[in-house]
């Protein structure tokens, strides 16, 4: 109960409207780069051989990243993407950094530098007062990790992926990469010979997590690319909520993320992972995101796409077991410059199997979303049932929004729906809003917010809370 | 205190509607704006409020003393305009509750107790509601989502309540009121003009104004005021108009 007054206090404080209109709220700053170890740009097969030897890696996994990287220098970009990718370029990242030496043990222990730069994105007030387990990653690894004790004598793991690896190489070696291959796409290839930190999260059989696990994930050097590895298995009849929230320093040059988030949701187990990715606008954002569901098992994906440059990612699910169910609710803001592609994939192999997409999408400034999902259904199953719906706010004439759903659907005996709508701002709303006392800037943040209502009534409340923040911050200036 | 229109000159997209409207409302009055469809009527009470789509070219609006033509809708409504919509929008995913203590902060600002208090706002307003006969399972919902002619009506006259404007211009609110509402908007009205408040009618019913002992007419007529008076202007609309209640 205390947790939870806390965090409506902090809820009360965060929607004072006045407070954050007059904050100086900026998250262009960044701190002097100071690191105690800093691979060379580009990539080779020595630089990943020594991120493999400077990690004291099993020699399964040297060769696992080694084959990955011989995988990734042949395998073309994707055909359907855009022109935007042709500006990554490969040769100007670094591929490895590690922040500090040491992986802090509390929140006192986390060196001043990094704290204050957490503390200025808010984080620690959360932590401290709500979470239960805090792995955030700044840079490749991950410096602070705290997991309260319950979790952890019920079996829990949530820890870094590389200490997973250290700590449980049976349990990581039968999961790792066996979802998503590294011939699965060019950017899948490239995590897997370069990854570095993420989380690994094994919730044991009949356990069922009560508080969200979350994790900060940031990147803070030029040219970083941020490759981070997430694995989370939750055994039979086991649940877990586990929540990925990203900000980024702005920088001129561009940087890249590409994650792999790999996902075994057993028997009757229910996974629920929330991502609220607002990564600064020069960074190429391209993630791979899986999971599987067994039997009765549930999956559901919590995509918000707020940030970056370049967004390309779809959560997918993989129906294996009879009775699951995959889920996916997100959103994508695009502003200037921005290009937000993603959606949902939605495979049934199984019978009495069913998916929903919920896709928000706002796209203002110049901006473009793209809704690229699929649903597929593989032939003679039974009792399949699939629901999609696109929704897309326009906000200007600048700014453009495209859907391109694919079902590939073998089969008769399916419930299937889609429904798709573009709609702009009504003057008619905003009249009446303003004539209500509400500013013109204000009125749109509203409908804005109301629109991606849905999505942000499946977050926790200091989440909603500060997607809130974020949409108002978002939308000024955006008016005349 | 008054609230004065001066030979408004009004164009809407490329044609004029009104013509050099001129229009008092004291603090106190009742007053019924008569005319036929297509007179202006509507038009007056959304350039009065300041609609961007509706362009005053030439005239005077005063409030309190204060000049309006150049300030923004929302200003207007801070100093105690209010207007109410023949169609009011639907916000999808925007609670009633949401709406309602956003408009109340806008309006008494934030160190307003119910401002303050979500809880006591929500107390106040759930008071509110029973007498405009809303249900509270309301609050929740989208505001006027899925909402029934009547009950957006009655979403108007709550705002009422809340907001308790000087100026209030009521643009065919009775039309979707049954006979039990059209009787409690006549009572939050006569509250209101106790208070202080000055309500001007826009309506073909003209049954509604035997129920005000003093109210004036005015009657608009091609995008002008013809007549100004009381209740025996009624007579002359009615003889006048071929329409009917609609």
């Amino acid at each position: 109960m205390n947790q939870i007054k806390k965090v409506k206090s902090q809820a009360k404080k965060v929607l004072d409207p006045k407070q954050y209109l007059d904050n100086d709220y900026e998250y262009g700053f960044s701190k002097p780069e100071d690191y105690s170890f800093k691979s060379e740009k580009g990539l080779n097969r020595e630089t990943v051989e020594m991120i493999s030897k400077m990690k004291n890696e099993p020699e399964w996994m040297t060769k696992f990243r080694l084959l990955s990287y011989d995988t990734f220098t042949k395998m073309e970009l994707p055909a359907w993407a855009g022109k935007e990718l042709d500006e990554v370029d490969f040769d100007d990242i670094y591929y490895f950094i590690r922040a500090t030496d040491e992986q802090g043990r509390s929140w006192e222990e986390v060196p001043k530098d990094i704290k204050d730069t957490f503390e200025r994105l808010g984080i620690p007030e959360a932590e401290r007062d709500f979470l239960a387990g805090v792995s955030a990653q700044y840079e490749s690894e991950v410096v602070y990790h705290s997991l309260i004790s319950e979790l952890t004598n019920q079996g829990v793991i949530f820890t870094d992926m590389d200490t997973g690896l250290r700590e449980h190489p049976e349990l990581v070696q039968k999961y790792f990469g066996k979802l998503i291959p590294p011939v699965d796409n060019k950017f899948a290839a490239l995590n897997s010979s370069v990854w570095s930190g993420g989380s690994f999260v094994y919730i044991p059989e009949g356990v069922h997590v009560q508080i969200p696990l979350q994790a900060y994930f940031r990147i803070n050097a030029k040219n970083a690319g941020q490759f981070e590895r997430t694995l989370i298995i939750a055994e039979k009849g086991s649940s877990v909520h586990y929540i990925e929230g990203c900000t980024a320093p702005v920088y001129t040059t561009n940087s890249l993320h590409s994650a792999v988030v790999e996902i075994f949701v057993h028997e009757d187990a229910k996974v629920q992972y929330t991502t609220i990715q607002n990564w600064s606008k020069n960074v190429f954002n391209l993630v791979t995101k899986r999971a599987i569901t067994y039997k009765n098992a549930s999956m559901t994906w919590i995509d918000g796409n707020l940030g970056s440059k370049l967004t390309m990612k779809y959560p997918s699910v993989y129906l294996a077991g009879e009775g699951s169910k995959g889920t996916t609710i997100s959103i994508a803001m695009a502003g200037s410059d921005q290009v937000q592609d993603a959606g949902s994939r939605m495979i049934h192999l199984a019978d009495n199997t069913s998916s929903e997409i919920i896709s928000k999408s706002v796209s203002k400034s110049g901006g473009k979303t793209i809704y690229r999902g699929k649903i597929e259904v593989r032939p003679g199953l039974k009792n399949i049932k699939s629901s999609v719906k696109c929704d897309a706010l326009i906000l200007d004439d600048d700014s453009t929004s495209d859907t391109i759903p694919v079902s590939d659907i073998q089969n008769e005996d399916i419930e299937f729906t889609h429904e798709a709508s573009v709609s702009r701002i009504s003057q008619e709303q905003l009249n009446y809003l303003r004539s209500r006392g509400i500013k013109e800037e204000k009125a749109s943040s509203m409908i804005v917010n109301g629109f991606i209502e849905t999505f942000t009534k499946a977050l926790p409340v200091e989440y909603s809370v500060e997607l809130y923040r974020l949409i108002n911050l978002e939308m000024e200036g955006s008016i005349g | 205190m008054a609230l004065k229109a001066t030979n408004l000159t009004v164009k809407v997209e490329d044609k004029e509607i009104l013509k050099n409207t001129s229009l008092e409302l004291n603090s106190g009055d009742v007053k019924f704006l008569f005319g036929k469809n297509g007179a202006g009527k509507s038009t007056f009470a959304q350039a009065i409020m300041g609609n961007p789509q509706f362009h005053i070219l030439s005239g005077e609006l005063f409030v309190d003393d204060e000049e309006m033509i150049s300030t923004k809708p929302e200003d207007r409504a801070k100093k105690g305009l209010f207007v109410s919509f023949q169609n009011p929008p639907e916000l999808e995913g925007v609670s009633v509750i949401n709406f309602l203590h956003t408009i109340y902060v806008e309006r008494f600002g934030n160190e307003d107790e119910l401002s303050r208090s979500t809880f006591k706002f929500r107390k106040h307003l759930m008071k509110l509601m029973d007498i405009v006969g809303i249900s509270t399972e309301f609050l929740e919902r989208s505001f006027n989502v899925g909402f029934s002619g009547g009950e957006k009506k009655r979403m108007e006259i709550l705002q009422l309540l809340l907001l308790r404007p000087k100026y209030v211009i009521l643009d065919e609110i009775d039309s979707g009121l049954d006979i039990h509402a059209m009787s409690m908007l006549e009572n939050v009205v006569k509250e209101m003009i106790s208070g202080g408040s000055a309500v001007l009618f826009i309506s073909h019913n003209i049954d509604l104004i035997s129920h005000f002992e003093n109210a004036l007419v005015s009657i608009i007529d091609g995008g002008e005021i013809t007549q100004n008076g009381g209740l025996e202007l009624v007579q002359i609309f009615k003889d006048n108009s071929p329409e009917k209640d609609s």
